[in-house]
Formats: C-alpha cells, sequence, structure tokens
C-alpha cells in the first residue's frame, strides 16, 4: 500500500522523542550524579560507583523495562484492534491482564520465593487466554463476538478472585500488590528484563510478519478466508502472542493500563489502519508513552513514586479524547 | 469444469441443502435463483470452501475445493459475499489490493486494482476513503476487489458473487453483470446469486432454480423461462410478458399462489 504522507514524518517524530526521553530517563532523577558522569558510565568510562550502579543497576534496567512493555502492550493492543475490528479492544480483552493479576495476588499470598510472581503472573495471563480461545471456539472455529464475551468473562471471574483475595488477606504484602496492579517499573532487575524479552521479542516479530494478514481481516472474517487467509491460525497466533507479551510485561512490571488502547487507536487516526506502518509505529509510541510515564511519575514524586498506570491514563486519557473530538471520533 | 455432486449440507438438525448436483463449463455464467432461505448463499459458501458440505463434493479443474487451503483457493476463486463492512478506514484502492493478498507475484497489483474500479465504473474513486462511499459504490469497491483478487487473466479461475447487484441502480447492476459476464467470456467460471429473475435471463448461461434446499431444475435460460416453474420456485403466480426488444420474455410476479 502507498506511504501516506504523515507516516514518514509521524516516524521521525517518534524516533527523536523516543531518544530525547531515553536520555532524560537515565540523567533525570534525585541524585547527585551529573549529566556527564552518566554517560561516561554509560559507555564504561566512569570511575564514580554511584554513576555506575545508578546507570547500570537502576536507570537503565528501568529505561530497557519501559521500551519492552511499552512496546508489548500497544503491540498487542493494535494487533487485538485488528483481530476483534474493534478500536476498543485492547490486551485485557483476552483476560490476560486480570488472569496475570489473579496470578500475582496468588504468589504474593501463598508463595514467597524468587521469581514466584512472574511465573504465576506469566502462567495465569497465558491460561486466560488460552480459556477465553477455548470459550470462543464454535463449531471448530474461533469466534471473533464469542471470544469478546469470553474475555468479559474470564476478566470478571479473575477480578472477583482478586477482590476477593485483596478484601479477606490482611497482608503487608498486599499494598505492594495494589501498588504493582496500578503498574510500576520499580522493580525491575537485568535478569527479569532478559527473560521477558527473550519472551516477548519471537512474540513481536510474529505479529509483524502478521500484518498483512491483519489488513486483509479487515474485510471480516469470510472475506479474508476468500483472500487466502487462514483465519483460525492467524486468530490463534495473534491471540497467543498478545497474550505471551501482555502477561510478559504484567509479571514484571504489573499492568499497565490505557498504553494498548490509546496508542494504536491515535496512530491509526493519524496514519491510516494500515499495519504494516501501524504496528512498528505503534511499538515506538508505546515505548514513548511508557518512558515518559516513568519520567513524570519520578520526577513529581521521588520519595513514593506515583504508580505508572495511573500517569499513563492521566496522559493519555486527555490527548485521546482531544484527538477523538478533533477527528469527529471516526471510524479511524 | 465446476462440478458440484450431491451435496448435502445442514446447520445443526436444520438441512439446508439436499443432494445437490450440477456443473458449469468454462466459459460459463451460472445464476443460482430461488426465494430467501432456499439454500444459494449456502451452497454459494460451499463452493467457495468456507463450509465443508457434510456429504458430497465440489471439484473446480480437477481440484477438490475441501482439501484446499485458504491460500490455494485465493488463487483461482474469488468470491464477492453479501456484506462486507470494513473495520477501518482504507482508501478504495487500497481496499481493492486487498483482493491481491495471496498473489505471488504483486508486479501488476496496481494496475489490476485500477482497471477493476474502472470495469465497475469507479475510475476516479481511487484516492477516496471508503466510508465517505454511498451503499452501492461500497458494493462496487467490493466487486472490484473480487475483480482485482481474479486478475488480467480470469481463464481458468472461479468468480463467485452472492447479489452482486444488491444495493444498486439498474444501470450499475447492469454494468456488475456485465463485468462479471466479460470474465466468463474470457475463460472463467462465474456463479452468481441474483434475485432479480429478469438481470439472471439478460446475463446467464445456465440457471439453477433452488428451493428448500433442493435442486428444481438447472438448465439454459430457455428451459427455466417456465411459468409453472418459476411459479412453484417463488411461491408466487407469474407472467412470462413477451417483448420483441427482449431476447427473452419478461417475468413478472404477481404475488403469493392463492
Amino acid at each position: 500500500m502507498k506511504a501516506r504522507s504523515p507516516i514518514l514524518l509521524v516516524g521521525i517524530c517518534l524516533i527523536v522523542i523516543f531518544a530525547t526521553l531515553s536520555i532524560g530517563s537515565l540523567c533525570l532523577g534525585f541524585s547527585d550524579v551529573s549529566c556527564g558522569d552518566i554517560f561516561l558510565s554509560l559507555f564504561g568510562l566512569s570511575d564514580n560507583q554511584t554513576a555506575n550502579l545508578l546507570v547500570w543497576e537502576i536507570r537503565l534496567p528501568r529505561l530497557f523495562a519501559g521500551i519492552l512493555t511499552g512496546a508489548s502492550l500497544a503491540l498487542a493492543g493494535a494487533g487485538m484492534q485488528s483481530l476483534f475490528r474493534n478500536p476498543l479492544a485492547d490486551p485485557s480483552i483476552t483476560g490476560v491482564s486480570s488472569g496475570s493479576a489473579l496470578g500475582a495476588v496468588l504468589a504474593i499470598t501463598f508463595f514467597s520465593s524468587i521469581f514466584a510472581l512472574e511465573i504465576f503472573a506469566l502462567i495465569f495471563g497465558v491460561a486466560s487466554a488460552i480459556l477465553v480461545c477455548l470459550i470462543g471456539r464454535i463449531d471448530s472455529r474461533v469466534s471473533a463476538l464469542s471470544t469478546l464475551l469470553g474475555g468479559i468473562a474470564v476478566n470478571a471471574f479473575c477480578g472477583a478472585i482478586v477482590g476477593f483475595f485483596m478484601y479477606t488477606v490482611r497482608d503487608a504484602g498486599m499494598r505492594g500488590f495494589v501498588f504493582w496492579s496500578l503498574g510500576s517499573l520499580d522493580r525491575c532487575g537485568w535478569s527479569e528484563i532478559v527473560f521477558s524479552y527473550a519472551i516477548s521479542v519471537p512474540a513481536w516479530i510474529y505479529i509483524f510478519m502478521s500484518a498483512r494478514k491483519m489488513n486483509v481481516l479487515l474485510l471480516g472474517e469470510e472475506n479474508a478466508y476468500h483472500c487466502g487467509v487462514d483465519v483460525e491460525r492467524v486468530r490463534i497466533g495473534v491471540i497467543g502472542a498478545s497474550a505471551v507479551m501482555t502477561a510478559s510485561c504484567v509479571s514484571i512490571c504489573g499492568v499497565i493500563g490505557f498504553v494498548g488502547l490509546v496508542v494504536p487507536h491515535i496512530l491509526r487516526m493519524i496514519i491510516g489502519p494500515d499495519n504494516t506502518k501501524l504496528l512498528p509505529l505503534s511499538a515506538l509510541g508505546g515505548a514513548v508513552l511508557v518512558i515518559f510515564a516513568d519520567v513524570v511519575a519520578r520526577t513529581f514524586s521521588h520519595t513514593d513514586p506515583i504508580p505508572i498506570g495511573v500517569v499513563t491514563a492521566l496522559i493519555g486519557a486527555p490527548f485521546f479524547a482531544m484527538l477523538l473530538r478533533r477527528k469527529g471520533g471516526g471510524n479511524a | 469444469m465446476l462440478k458440484i455432486e450431491s451435496v448435502n449440507f445442514s446447520y445443526g438438525n436444520k438441512c439446508v441443502l439436499e443432494n445437490v448436483s450440477l456443473s458449469v463449463d468454462k466459459g460459463e455464467m451460472l445464476v443460482l435463483l430461488g426465494a430467501n432461505g432456499a439454500g444459494k448463499s449456502t451452497l454459494m459458501k460451499i463452493v467457495s470452501g468456507f463450509l465443508k458440505a457434510n456429504s458430497g463434493s465440489v471439484i473446480f479443474d480437477g481440484n477438490d475445493i475441501a482439501k484446499k487451503s485458504p491460500k490455494e483457493l485465493a488463487n483461482f476463486r474469488a468470491v464477492l459475499e453479501q456484506e462486507c463492512p470494513l473495520a477501518f478506514d482504507y482508501s478504495v484502492l487500497e481496499t481493492v489490493k486487498l483482493g491481491g493478498f495471496a498473489r505471488k507475484n504483486c508486479a501488476n497489483l496496481e494496475r489490476d486494482a485500477l482497471d477493476a474500479l474502472e470495469k465497475v465504473g469507479l475510475g476516479g474513486f481511487a484516492k477516496r476513503k471508503y466510508s465517505e462511499l454511498s451503499g452501492g459504490e461500497k458494493r462496487r469497491v467490493q466487486m472490484a476487489r473480487s475483480l482485482c483478487q481474479i486478475g488480467g487473466n480470469p481463464e481458468n479461475k472461479l468468480l463467485l458473487l452472492d447479489e452482486p447487484s444488491a444495493g444498486l441502480d439498474p444501470m450499475h447492476s447492469h454494468i456488475a453483470m456485465q463485468s462479471a459476464r466479460i470474465t466468463a467470456d474470457k475463460g472463467a467460471v462465474v456463479c452468481a446469486v441474483l434475485h432479480d429473475v429478469n438481470l439472471a435471463t439478460a446475463y446467464a448461461d445456465k440457471i439453477a432454480l433452488l428451493k428448500n434446499g433442493k435442486l428444481l431444475k438447472c438448465g439454459n435460460v430457455d428451459e427455466i423461462l417456465d411459468e409453472e416453474l418459476l411459479s412453484d420456485a417463488y411461491d408466487s403466480n407469474c407472467a412470462l410478458i413477451k417483448n420483441e426488444k427482449f431476447k427473452y420474455p419478461f417475468v413478472h410476479f404477481l404475488g403469493a399462489k392463492a
């Protein structure tokens, strides 16, 4: 498909903002270390132990976690919106977020071992997506509508159990869970990040490779089949990839809302629905939103950081509403 | 070239098609006629490969349709469905080019898409947004998408059209049927579901009359133009009005049988 004129401009803008924010994310923060020391440390040229510790153990993992989370959530959102042909779809539609939340609350309540939370969140998130697909399977086909309704049911069920635990268990860990349920990059170390990238990057590649098929799916299931798309396989593949990406993010950063919904939607309004362009720009846009939200959260509150999910929603929602008003809310 | 043999199909316990057999030769256009719920669209879905028959087979050019992958099918058959709600807003040209998804070589895709738009009378619409079109124009864009999928060489290809004239004014109904006719004349097999019997007689080589999932008759236009047969198919009295301007008599339905 022919490139639309804003695509290049949007791409360049996002790359510039991304680079600026990445530098800002490394340099900004409440410490006595100068930007010069930060850069020297980044290239292995600094003897300042505080700077090395700050860069390599705190800020760089945080930046990489932000990139991973933003890109994965936005890609999963774009995938879900194309797959279900619904601009309101987001990664939570397959029950992954609530399933992961349930896994996390069970891990916090019953297990204290290292990685228990990540593993439980990942397993429960993916299991929820599988359950939703099974519910949505009618006459050996995965129906879009039944899958959406199945997602609502699984979300409600997992949410109810999480609510029950939060209500009944009087544990100090629960405050941690509340904070985690609103999203945070605070607890991301290299091991968790490498684990999550190893899981997410193949899913990214799969989603990128499915872009043309998802374009055809926008014609509807039957028409996509007639055009040569194996609808069943693409649907399961994209749901699976989105589930893996979302669950791996949730397992390390908690539930960060709004990114998967708003980033692809905003970009689609500007550059159009062609997934071959929308997906890479969504990944970049998602990373930009999460890094920006993290910088804002750290800048305004260094002692008790604001949960990042709160910031993404506070930034994204008004911007989203403004764009909807300007575009007439149309068929983006 | 297209052989439908003893096809049976049911949705749950409801039998929709019962022992339907017919054949269409290369370069022919078959029109399926029948009242609502006769099983025409279901038969089209089975011929397209989207639905699998409970028993029986559909063979096109030696290929068992039920055993082909979607991509293999898309290389020799194109389908215009009754409905095509586009989820997000593509341009008209982008929408038509989606028909070329399965092509191994996309070198001629844009040219074929523009040609297809010309054929349906939408030559100047390539850059328009799909959402800005009228219902009839959208229908013609989808027709163009099917023609684009068939490509510049329709020989030995299968074009399936489910109500191609739905929502179109009389002139554009004829334009749609003329482009289907030209596709058949170039060596394709065309099957179309229609409700307008007179449109069918104007363009079809063969007409299949379905009633309650059974094939009442399949034959050339002369064989189908029978008042008793058509009245039975539609449960409506009908009259055949001869006029020297037309090759075939005009079919006029008079309302439910007493």
